[in-house]
């Protein structure tokens, strides 16, 4: 249940660092919370949500297929690297 | 004997990964059919958040000027008035040249006078990862897609991309493998630009053509806008050609406001 918690309010915090801190801080911050946390799903949401705040055509994928990519190779190599 | 006895496999976890993905890409094509709606949506929310954030960080920048001593700002203060003398003088030349430029135009019958309006840049790069802008006018105002950007009068630095009710998305024409023809300004001649991020450009060029240092290129069309000036020519690789290097003038990155078309 903390863990729930946990989740919500790091997901309130990198919203707003979203909108504020540089772009590549973001990825390194999502890259290690996608690590860290067990199926972190939110990082498909901040991947899709840089296109949808950034992107300058009328739509783009790259966010979202990439953290997506990202999210089922941590997933599968979980075991490896993470008792 | 004692044999150690084999863990059984947990087997659900291919198939939870499974139908979690399948959710995920429902909700994608779900997203990608009501992106704009989103868009909109997350920009009206996101635009207080960019301009509080300016407003602090704005605030701390200047806190560093409570150490700066007198004498050094007095004798700032001089320079900074004697500059904004000598800026005024020029203001009034190229003001009347303008005029003259518009009224020649005009006689040949290619008045091109664009209003424009002003806007307040609410995200700039290192924000964005697409090197993209977002400003605080849209359809309301009279933006559309493709309007020309500008910094000032004469430097122009993007295109508008897409265009919300209160907010628009800008490309610069810097943006990384964007390409943007221009004209050379000393002889005329027509070449594509390639985006390098940062307000930067390259062109290769073959090794004979008639480019050098400082010269200025411009957007292609009656009204002379600068997109940038030539800042190094690289000939010394073996190959037939040479890379040239372009630089915007002024500093988009560090602006506050733009100028947007908003007729065509």
């Amino acid at each position: 249940m903390n863990n729930i918690y946990l989740r919500i309010i790091l997901f309130l915090v990198i919203y707003l660092f979203f909108l504020v801190l540089p772009w590549w801080l973001n990825i390194l911050i999502l890259i290690f919370l996608t690590i860290y946390f067990k199926y972190y799903f939110e990082v498909v949401f901040f991947g899709s949500l840089f296109d949808i705040i950034y992107f300058g055509g009328e739509y783009s994928y790259y966010g979202f297929i990439v953290s997506l990519v990202f999210l089922g190779v941590v997933s599968l190599f979980r075991p490896y690297f993470r008792s | 004997m004692n044999y150690h006895l084999k863990s059984k496999k947990n087997n659900n976890n291919p198939k939870k990964i499974f139908i979690v993905f399948v959710v995920v890409i429902f909700i994608f094509i779900i997203y990608q059919l009501t992106f704009s709606f989103f868009r909109s949506l997350s920009h009206r929310a996101s635009v207080p958040v960019w301009i509080f954030s300016d407003y602090i960080s704005n605030s701390l920048a200047s806190i560093g000027n409570i150490f700066e001593s007198k004498e050094n700002l007095i004798v700032e203060n001089e320079v900074l008035k004697e500059e904004i003398k000598k800026l005024k003088l020029e203001q009034i030349e190229y003001g009347v040249l303008i005029k003259e430029n518009q009224e020649l135009k005009s006689l040949f019958g290619r008045s091109n006078l664009k209003d424009k309006i002003i806007t307040r840049i609410v995200s700039k790069p290192p924000r964005s990862p697409y090197d993209t802008l977002i400003i605080d006018a849209g359809r309301r105002d009279g933006v559309k897609n493709d309007s020309l950007v500008y910094i000032s009068n004469n430097i122009v630095v993007g295109k508008v991309s897409d265009v919300l009710e209160t907010t628009s998305v800008v490309t610069l024409f810097s943006t990384g493998g964007y390409k943007q023809e221009a004209l050379l300004e000393r002889t005329g001649a027509v070449f594509e630009l390639i985006g390098k991020g940062n307000a930067n450009f390259s062109i290769e060029l073959p090794k004979d053509t008639d480019v050098i240092w400082g010269d200025l290129l411009l957007y292609p069309s009656v009204n002379s806008s600068i997109i940038g000036n030539i800042y190094y020519i690289d000939s010394s690789s073996q190959s037939a050609f040479k890379a040239v290097f372009i630089r915007a003038p002024g500093n988009v990155f560090e602006s506050k406001w733009l100028f947007v078309e908003t007729n065509e």
